[in-house]
């Protein structure tokens, strides 16, 4: 009997494969009700990955990654609305442009904002979002006076689903990507040990910066899509706490700096939070928060690490 | 715009009262953050939990406002702790955990209160009167919060200077294993430290209570201005104080003068961005 | 932690085992799943109503009256045995599912969709707010379920060419013109009601949330202001919705001194505003107004704190008996104030859609869907309503069901429309007697 191992790393590559193939084929079962759940998994996973990339392989957190993702959402209602360009070039013109604004964006700021580590660099990022919530709010770009900015649908459910589901390809690559590749050990080695690496010769600063911009970008096309899923959309949901904190929580909830965390965290919560919903109504938040608790007690380095430990100990 | 005395009076009376709640606020998330080096996302819940423990023991128990005020502070100290015990004692080594946890304890705290109290906002009116002071009004309510907000920081900073818990606590927030070797029972320190965080929290919406209103989620919104105070202060609980009154007051007389209202919250960021990244760079050693 | 041996690509077969279990496993419970719906023609018993509604999250409290609302409506119309349905040849009950959507517009369509195909409801009932209307409908259309909504006031409902949606809160136009005109109607027409010798309010301060909901409204109304050309606004301001400390504001309005300050908030921020205006004891201002009238201001501002200030909203107590009826019971059953438009218009909504199932003879959705198009129903909240086109309802008078009121003598007392006004507004309010001087 062969015992050679394979390398974790290598587990977690199948395992997100067999989610991957397993999410693309849900809509075959053509549950309405599940497909939606599925949707919002797929765009908390994605968002999950994007933090991912800058946050959990550097260690820096960030609480402020929802500014891109409004900054995206943005960038699809300038397409749609604006311009009204019809799909398909809609779509591929809208990750564009969110993917030009966020990198610019992203890469302007990273020079002020990444000298900072812990929790400044954390409540830095917190204050940007915020500072560009108040500025879109005040300057009612998004909504135009109106309560919320609003387009006429441009795809159908399954198309939709299909559509997310590409760039959930797409994001999971990239990050699958940076992590294995010379960047990815540089940004590990920054984040355990910053003076070390440097006088390793890592550009710290150059390094992380490009992971922030990678991050930002993966960001701000979840936020384009945002807009062909929710039709409607106002600057507390583009820009809000909940943007910047639940991919944090994800990611951590299913395991930093692996591949397979923000799948395991995403599917997780959906499925506790749409099961307590449903069940639950009134007290749903108030189970869910102490599951987070719980679960996170028992096994602090996310499900990712108790599916780790569990493999190990049958192994 | 023709600027009047009263106005400026005004102004700068509300901004030392505001100011040193702000201060109130964040002092309890500095000690927190500078101890035990977590960030207490349940402190913002904390505070109104506090408030409305107090609201329902003079609305419901009808027990006399000055004895609800100190159950309520008794109560939330000892939840504080318990809090700590069970739940944060285990991870407070690791950063992201208690981050966690503390957001679970924000859903928490926030959505029960919400069921148990619904929606509606509560305050409490101490019905004390107001003062006249060169043409304006005070509420001797809020002279009260200032009084109880300087009084607290301050006591706070002495205690931290001067008594052997405070000293401790420093000494245990500086470097946690000389700590030991000097002999300080670190996890002690921990667990004082959070019941005086929650304390300072449920004083905080006490405060709070009686000069404004609140609802079961304000809690995450305080989070943001503690936040600021924090970083502002650099974790000086001294400097807490000053932190408070210059959000305060930079917050008053800029939305009065100089910009229009609804930008009121961008100078807390704008303070917060500005002051980020220039003073907290990391120094490469 | 990683173990990093030369031959990366096998797996030990204890992993590769359980990998093959999981798929399995995942494959056969969606099959059963699928394959276990049931299907075929059951008798028809009961009328599935869905409400997804703001149990939780920020506006639980308006979603919670609202959702009260609708059960109360199901309680009452299944008291007398439910909706006769000619169809049926008899009476069928209604069974109402409620689903929490967190105050989440995302949530909001996952219910919706559930509703629409786990539930399979027949009818169902929108959410509050125009942001999870959006959120619903169209996943409402596209099973063609008919759906009232409330509180949802948007363009964009109306003009998107919605053929299953109906509303209680009107378009922008009407929902302006009537709401607004409320208190804007009542400072035009001041020659009506200003007293002998009274200075006549000419200025105007509009204050409101630096929000959408908060930017609509002041634009709104100062667009009537306008129209009406009797009052000039002379400030027109924002405020961050988290603020907690009015200063630059009151002290803004202490040296502009309009003569009426109209405030768009929520709860919170509004009973935040008043309670530093009460205490820093404003008396420049004559007519203070909070766009939205929550019964909970009496709770924390007191009768007398509030003594003098100006109210609008559809304060269904007053509106008629009947209203008064409902919001009595349901004091009595949920034991605290649901006087509030929404608990109405939640209650209307299925009051209004039973009877359209009466008149249609039928439960299904084209047939009902004519007879609230052709037929005139009768509501709590407006009295008889008939429905356009485009699902906007029209109602005689409409202006007229917007009564201003002003708190005298811990009451509060009709002061505007004069057809159903009870006294005199006070005015200019003695704040001397009131705050001292």
């Amino acid at each position: 009997m062969k015992t050679v191992k394979v390398p974790l790393r290598d587990l977690e590559f199948v395992t997100s494969c067999v989610i991957l193939i397993v999410t693309m084929l849900v809509p075959v079962f053509k549950n309405t009700w599940v497909i939606y759940v599925m949707i919002f998994f797929m765009l908390y996973s994605i968002m999950g990955h994007s933090w991912n990339i800058f946050s959990g392989l550097t260690r820096i957190v960030s609480f402020g990654h929802g500014a891109f993702f409004g900054l995206g959402a943005y960038a699809t209602f300038i397409v749609v609305r604006d311009l009204s360009q019809p799909f398909p070039f809609s779509f591929i013109l809208s990750m564009m442009l969110a993917a030009a604004i966020c990198g610019a964006t992203s890469f302007l700021v990273s020079y002020p904002f990444l000298g900072l580590r812990g929790l400044s660099f954390a409540i830095c990022s917190l204050a940007f979002t915020e500072f560009l919530a108040i500025i879109f709010t005040n300057t009612q770009i998004i909504e135009r006076g109106r309560e919320v900015a609003f387009i006429s649908p441009q795809v159908d459910l399954i198309t939709g689903y299909y559509l997310v589901f590409i760039i959930l390809l797409l994001v999971t690559a990239v990050y699958w990507k940076v992590e294995n590749s010379k960047i990815g050990l540089a940004l590990k080695a920054i984040g355990e040990n910053e003076d070390a690496a440097n006088s390793l010769g890592v550009n710290v600063f150059s390094t992380i910066r490009n992971a922030y911009v990678i991050s930002a970008i993966c960001m701000g096309l979840a936020g384009a899509l945002f807009p062909y899923i929710m039709l409607s959309a106002n600057v507390e949901m583009l820009f809000g706490v909940n943007r910047s904190l639940i991919p944090l929580i994800i990611c951590i909830f299913g395991g930093t700096g692996s591949v397979l965390g923000p799948f395991l965290g995403s599917i997780v919560w959906q499925i506790l939070a749409e099961y307590f919903r449903a069940s639950f109504g009134y007290l749903h938040w108030v189970i869910l928060g102490s599951c987070v608790i719980a679960i996170h007690l028992i096994e602090p380095s996310g499900l990712a690490g108790m599916l780790k430990k569990f493999i190990k100990r049958i192994s | 715009m023709a600027v009047e005395t009263t106005q400026i009076l005004s102004s700068i009376l509300y901004g030392l009262i505001e100011g040193s709640l702000y201060g109130l606020l964040g002092v309890g998330l500095s000690l927190a953050l500078g101890v035990m080096k977590i960030i207490n996302l349940a402190h913002g819940p904390l505070a109104v939990l506090g408030a409305y423990l107090f609201f329902s023991f003079i609305a419901y128990l009808g027990i006399l406002p000055v004895a609800s005020a100190l159950l309520s502070l008794v109560v939330v100290s000892v939840i504080g702790l318990v809090i700590y015990l069970c739940l944060i004692d285990r991870i407070v080594t690791v950063e992201s955990s208690t981050l966690i946890v503390t957001y679970g304890l924000e859903i928490v705290i926030g959505n029960l209160l919400l069921s148990m109290f619904t929606g509606a906002t509560r305050t409490v009116d101490l019905e004390l009167g107001s003062l006249n002071i060169g043409g304006i009004f005070i509420g001797l309510n809020r002279l009260l919060a200032l009084v109880v907000a300087f009084t607290s920081i301050i006591v706070l900073d002495f205690v931290s200077k001067k008594t052997y818990l405070g000293k401790a606590m420093r000494a245990t927030a500086e470097d946690i294993e000389a700590a030991e070797l000097m002999g300080v029972n670190t996890r002690k320190i921990y667990a004082l430290s959070y019941l005086l965080c929650a304390f300072l929290a449920a004083l905080f919406g006490l405060c709070f209570i009686t000069t404004h209103s609140v609802d079961p989620l304000t809690g995450s919104l305080l989070n943001i201005k503690a936040f600021t105070i924090t970083v502002l202060s650099g974790g000086n609980l001294g400097l807490a104080l000053a932190a408070g009154l210059l959000l305060g007051f930079s917050e008053i007389i800029l939305t009065t003068f100089v910009i229009p209202t609804a930008y009121q919250h961008i100078i807390a960021f704008a303070i917060l961005l500005i002051v980020l990244t220039t003073m907290y760079r990391r120094k490469r050693e | 932690m990683k173990e990093i041996f030369p031959n990366k690509k096998a797996l030990t077969k204890v992993q590769v085992a359980v990998i093959v279990i999981v798929i399995v496993v995942a494959a056969i419970g969606g099959l059963v799943y699928y394959f276990s719906q049931p299907s075929g023609v059951t008798e028809k018993t009961e009328i599935l109503l869905g409400h997804v509604a703001h149990l939780t999250g920020f506006y639980a409290y308006e979603g919670t009256i609202a959702a009260h609302g609708t059960m109360l409506a199901v309680d009452d119309i299944n008291a007398e045995g439910g909706v006769y349905v000619e169809e049926y040849g008899k009476k069928l009950p209604l069974r109402l599912i409620v689903e929490d959507d967190a105050s989440d517009p995302e949530k909001t369509k996952i219910a919706t969709e559930k509703l629409c195909t786990v539930d399979n409801v027949d009818f169902l009932i929108a959410p509050g707010g125009s942001t999870w209307n959006l959120a619903a409908v169209p996943i409402s259309e596209k099973y063609h379920k008919l759906c009232i909504g409330w509180g949802g006031s948007a363009e964009e409902l109306w003009t998107s060419g919605f053929k299953y949606y109906f509303g209680f809160t009107t378009v922008n136009d009407l929902y302006s013109a009537t709401y607004y005109a409320g208190i804007i109607g009542f400072l035009a027409h001041y020659e009506e009601w200003l007293p002998e010798g009274a200075p006549p309010p000419l200025t105007v301060a509009l204050i409101g949330m630096n929000n959408a909901y908060g930017r609509c409204a002041v634009d709104k109304m100062e667009e009537l202001v306008n129209e009406f050309g009797v009052q000039t606004v002379v400030m027109k301001e924002y405020f961050d919705p988290k603020t907690t400390d009015f200063t630059p504001l009151i002290t803004k309005i202490q040296t502009t001194k309009p003569d009426a300050v109209i405030v768009v908030g929520y709860a919170t921020q509004n009973t935040n505003f008043f309670r530093q205006v009460i205490e820093m004891k404003v008396k420049e201002v004559k007519i203070w107004c909070p766009s939205c009238w929550f019964p909970q201001y009496f709770l924390t501002l007191g009768y007398d704190g509030l003594e003098y200030f100006f109210d609008q909203q559809y304060w269904i107590n007053y509106l008629s008996d009947e209203a008064r009826d409902i919001c009595q019971r349901a004091q009595e059953k949920w034991d605290y104030d649901h006087s509030l438009g929404y608990f109405a218009w939640g209650y209307d909504g299925v009051y209004v859609l039973a009877q359209a199932i009466e008149k249609a003879g039928s439960l299904d959705t084209e047939k009902v869907r004519t007879a609230l198009l052709t037929e005139t129903f009768h509501s709590i909240t407006y009295g008889d309503i008939t429905f356009q086109e485009n699902g906007v309802p029209l109602v005689e008078n409409f202006e007229a069901k917007v009564p201003i009121r002003q708190v005298v003598d811990h009451k509060q007392v009709v002061v505007w429309p004069p057809e159903y006004k009870e006294a005199d507004p006070i005015y200019p309010p003695p704040w001397d007697e009131k705050y001292g001087s």
